[in-house]
């Protein structure tokens, strides 16, 4: 259990530092005690086993004291991006109504005015006020709720599943058992903690080895330069497109980055061009993890043949099965192509709000069914080549365009649309819609007007970079939208 | 120096050209300069033109137009 990981890194390691966030820092001591306060004062709100807690906040101490309370109350934690418009955040918690939001102050007001059913809204400094330092006895079970994720749907409606403390443990485990990571570590905390790249390979890594985790809001290249020079970071979990931007970035060359001793990307495709880049500016490799929002990390590339394997995202991790499989649920031989899929202990075993028999294809005598296409090496060495489902993969995030085009369609001027992920550069995607018009307009202001809606509605990484007109969209016979010719 | 602006601008967003709008003021919002295709745009900026942008000079001011980017390139190139 992430409580028992975390109860036992205090033990072991308490006056070594924990955690850094701008000119804030706690030992593991520290950081054990705010939990608890943080822990007692949700309590005195009601979260526990039966009061679930949506936390809105972005990488900071908040946000790490947030989640690991809730794990020291058995609460499910529904973590949420900030950057998310009210609507959006509405959207995500219809299915899965919490007891509170935990916030900035910032966002707390406009929060408190979407909030439905009697869910309190809080700003995350001043919650502890008044709280007790210790909070009630942990309940016991290894089946409590601990994390509620949303996978990207195939329809507008984001799908939500729930992951036990026992899948969580077992995700920290297999990624300690595989990496190597120790006290000794510094752990770079720049991808979103809400997600399952940061939440697993950046906050549950670190309570589980005793390694500092170093956050940063956002990614500013200075400061993550600064932070890799400054607090000596050896584990940098990113994305392709944050290499990409810091391997072009002339002045990193200058920064003193030995202590790096693994920087890996998950979440999109990475570029041969990025990997090359990244070794020829740090002159170490970056490395390919991969995982998912059902399971958290599946595999990880730390191959001894670098140059070899640079395009895979490696072998599975301890206690990970991994298998390609054919339709008819087959394993694929070696370089066929086919769906990747795993049996992990850390994986959840269904989603929610959605049907028994969209379940049953998903999740499989224990295994689960990524939608990914790829094949495996002789070695046992995992390549994903693509998607058997319609994400849109982008600046680390995915985008699910049936979202997108849900907005769009609101607008009267809109016939029909369907949004698309051609590919731009360094291996990403870009967010496009192609819009038909219901009768002649002037394009240009139409444009203005539906990008206008797009960023009232959705996070400004889902706001389509290109839009564009056409007459009708290309159909099969049987009336199946022929996305290959939007792109 | 406009004109490299604009074709580094549609190729770092994946535009095309002709969508990058005439009007060096107006704004670039509509083609979706968000925080990481403005980043994708620095780098390329530095690289071109040998220039060095430190991320606290990357705002909305020096990167909302096209008039205000070559404004703040011409600055970096003579700083």
């Amino acid at each position: 259990m992430t409580a028992a990981q975390l109860a036992a890194t205090v033990e072991r390691f308490g006056p070594r530092p924990a955690l850094v966030d701008g000119d804030r820092r706690l030992t593991w001591d520290e950081l054990g005690e705010a939990v608890e306060r943080r822990a007692s004062a949700l309590a005195a709100r009601d979260v526990g086993p039966d009061g679930p807690l949506a936390i809105v906040l972005p990488n900071d101490t908040d946000f790490v004291v947030t989640f690991l309370a809730c794990q020291r109350l058995g609460a499910l934690a529904v973590p949420l991006n900030p950057l998310f418009t009210v609507g959006e955040l509405r959207r995500h918690l219809a299915g899965r109504p919490v007891r509170g939001i935990v916030t900035t102050a910032d966002l707390a007001p406009g929060l408190a005015e979407g909030a439905t059913g009697g869910t309190w809204v809080a700003a995350a400094p001043g919650l502890d006020h008044g709280a007790t330092a210790s909070a009630p006895a942990p309940p016991a079970g290894p089946d409590l709720p601990a994390v509620y994720p949303f996978s990207s749907g195939s329809t507008g409606t984001p799908k939500g599943m729930v992951r036990t403390a026992a899948q969580l443990a077992a995700e920290a485990d297999a990624f300690y058992d595989t990496v190597g990571v120790t006290e000794h570590d510094v752990i770079l905390g720049l991808v979103a903690l809400f997600h399952s790249h940061g939440l697993g390979n950046a906050l549950l890594a670190s309570v589980r080895s005793g390694a500092a985790l170093v956050l940063l809001p956002s990614f500013q290249r200075d400061a993550v330069l600064a932070a890799i020079e400054q607090e000596r970071v050896s584990v940098f979990p990113s994305v392709p497109f944050i290499c990409q931007t810091l391997a072009e970035t002339r002045r990193a060359e200058r920064a003193a980055t030995a202590s790096l001793r693994l920087c890996f990307t998950a979440g999109a495709p990475l570029a041969r061009e990025t990997f090359d880049a990244w070794g020829s500016r740090f002159g170490r490799p970056l490395r390919q993890l991969y995982g998912c929002s059902e399971a958290g990390s599946v595999t990880i590339n730390l191959d001894d043949d670098v140059d070899a394997t640079a395009a895979s995202v490696g072998r599975p991790m301890k206690g990970i099965e991994l298998a390609v499989l054919r339709p008819d649920g087959e394993p694929c031989a070696p370089g066929e192509s086919g769906e990747v899929s795993f049996a992990s202990p850390a994986a959840t075993t269904a989603y929610e709000g959605v049907s028994p028999e969209a379940n049953a294809e998903s999740f499989v005598a224990g295994w689960f069914r990524t939608g990914d296409l790829g094949h495996l090496d002789a070695s046992g060495n995992l390549y994903v080549t693509g998607r058997t489902k319609l994400f849109i993969s982008t600046s680390g995030y995915k985008v699910d365009p049936f979202e997108v085009e849900d907005v769009l369609r609101r607008h009267p001027a809109v016939a029909d649309v369907v949004v698309v992920g051609p590919a731009g550069a360094h291996g990403d995607q870009v967010v496009k819609a192609v819009v038909v018009p219901r009768d002649a307009v002037d394009e240009r202001p139409l444009r203005a007007e539906l990008l206008a809606l797009c960023r009232a509605e959705l996070a400004v990484h889902k706001v389509p970079r290109i839009v564009e007109f056409r007459s009708e969209i290309p159909k099969s016979p049987l009336g199946k939208i022929l996305r290959k010719y939007l792109v | 120096m406009d004109a490299g602006v604009r074709a580094l601008l549609a190729e770092r967003l994946h535009v095309a050209p002709e969508d990058v709008p005439e009007d060096a003021d107006a704004s670039l919002q509509d083609l979706g300069l968000d925080s990481t295709a403005i980043l994708s745009l620095v780098v390329g900026l530095e690289d071109r033109f040998d220039i060095e942008i430190p991320d606290v000079e990357i705002t909305v001011e020096n990167f909302g137009t096209v008039a205000a980017i070559t404004r703040y390139v011409v600055h970096r190139v003579a700083a």
